[in-house]
């Protein structure tokens, strides 16, 4: 009498064993390109600007930005009297571990910040670096990445 | 008492499985037009692997026409038939083809083919890391530079003369019912992907509901209100390493909706091409294309994308 009760009992443990489980939520998060509880991108509002890589670094960027950066952007110059804020986000790439064929933001290097306030002719540039987003304090070579982050086309979005 | 309730049910079973095996499904065979052209060693691989379900050169062996196993041999190759018949490549447009390999070749390597039950009755149909390698080599090689690609640079700013002028008055909707959602713009950007595979870059926005999920570790499964954008340019390369955005390929949309969309997993989706937001697909059937590309992330609620927490 008690050997179906045996067998169900099998079946179900080879039948549970074998399913496969869900991943872990915290396992489907790209760690490596999170950017750290210091500084959230999502709290800026601002939207994609644009988007690029560089094959010889391996590095892929983001840019972001306000109303009147995507207005500085698309004019290819700034007028004085206009305030913007933009954001670019670079990453080293990695290769997609779910779809060969693809890489994807790996490990962050550098949060870059350019702003211009109401009627000031000044630009402000902010570099973070590393996967804590350190301020850095040299400033050489901040003109060619202030030229650098204006000459940017915007994306074509229909 | 319980000896002759087995031979009972026992008896039963079996009038019952000789009665099944009149049922006959049919396979077909039909003629065929144009077959996969690629390296012996490449194509031993598919022909091994995939040509029983995705060929019309199936070969069914004696073990699998007993019923009720037959019915679901039959089906299994109506149905990899209508995803992929590579007796009818020459039918696929060429960047079609290579979009078709690159997916059979992610799917074997995420396991999800050959399926299962198809491997454990023909164990010899499983492809070994060495012939994954293999495949993976040989796509790899057949991926060409890209820089300073003149048509590609004639299509962005062909569009950028073009895009005001192709605004839409109305939002176009998709076959399966699904309005076109303009504000995936002012998203967030939730991953990038650099697809070189099929030449372009790709950039996955999340909705408010999204980006809450990723930040409370609530992203398998995603909550009901879910939605990602993807947006396709081409890649421009200007031979110094610089890699920028051409022309706008296509946005996609994958919605959560476990009840609304139950029979695609949980997900509606829709895709609009070009500038002018075309709808794709024939019918509503298309999104058997997108479940079955997206079926080997089953355990990660059927998305690909690994969420940037920003």
């Amino acid at each position: 009498m008690r050997t179906p009760y045996y067998l169900l009992a099998i079946i179900s443990v080879s039948l549970f064993t074998s399913c496969e489980q869900t991943t872990p939520p915290a396992e489907l998060i790209n760690k490596k390109a999170s950017l750290p509880g210091t500084f959230s991108i999502s709290d800026l509002h601002q939207r994609l600007l644009s988007s690029f890589y560089n094959t010889k670094d391996n590095t892929n960027t983001v840019l972001y930005g306000d109303k009147g950066a995507e207005a500085a952007l698309q004019k290819h110059g700034i007028s004085a009297s206009s305030p913007f804020s933009l954001t670019l986000v670079t990453w080293h790439q990695q290769e997609d571990p779910h779809w060969f064929g693809a890489r994807i933001p790996g490990d962050l290097i550098s949060v870059e910040r350019l702003t211009k306030a109401d009627g000031d002719d000044r630009l402000s540039y902010q570099k973070l670096a590393g996967k804590q987003l350190i301020a850095i304090k040299d400033t050489v070579g901040n003109g060619d990445r202030i030229r650098f982050i204006l000459a940017q086309q915007p994306l074509i979005q229909p | 008492m319980m000896k002759k309730f087995f031979l009972t049910v026992g008896a039963g079973l079996t009038v019952i499985l000789l009665g099944l095996q009149f049922f006959r499904p049919k396979i077909d065979h039909p003629l065929l037009t144009g077959d996969l052209d690629a390296p012996k060693e490449v194509k031993d691989v598919f022909v091994r692997a995939c040509y029983d379900c995705h060929s019309n050169e199936t070969n069914v062996r004696w073990y699998d026409k007993i019923q009720p196993v037959y019915w679901q041999v039959a089906a299994d190759v109506r149905e990899g038939r209508k995803g992929l018949n590579f007796s009818h490549w020459d039918k696929l447009a060429p960047a079609d083809r290579k979009a078709k390999l690159w997916e059979a070749v992610n799917q074997i390597e995420a396991g999800a083919m050959p399926i299962k039950s198809y491997q454990i009755v023909h164990p010899d149909s499983k492809v070994s890391e060495k012939e994954l390698s293999k495949l993976k080599a040989y796509l790899l090689g057949q991926l060409h530079s890209i820089t300073n690609d003149t048509a590609k640079l004639h299509d962005r700013d062909k569009q950028l003369r073009t895009i005001n002028s192709e605004k839409q008055n109305d939002l176009p909707v998709s076959l399966n019912g699904i309005t076109y959602i303009p504000d995936y713009k002012n998203w967030q950007v939730i991953s990038t992907s650099d697809r070189f595979d099929n030449g372009t870059m790709r950039v996955i926005y999340g909705n408010d509901v999204a980006v809450k999920a990723v930040k409370n570790g609530k992203n398998n499964p995603w909550p009901d209100g879910t939605i990602f954008a993807k947006a396709a340019w081409d890649k421009l390369d200007d031979g110094k390493g610089n890699i920028s955005a051409g022309a706008f390929k296509q946005v996609e949309f994958m919605i959560k909706d476990s009840k609304k969309y139950k029979s695609t997993n949980g997900w509606g989706f829709a895709r609009f091409k070009t500038p002018k937001l075309v709808p794709y697909g024939k019918t509503a059937m298309f999104t058997t294309e997108c479940t079955n590309c997206h079926q080997p992330m089953k355990n990660n609620d059927f998305v690909f994308t690994f969420p940037i927490k920003n």
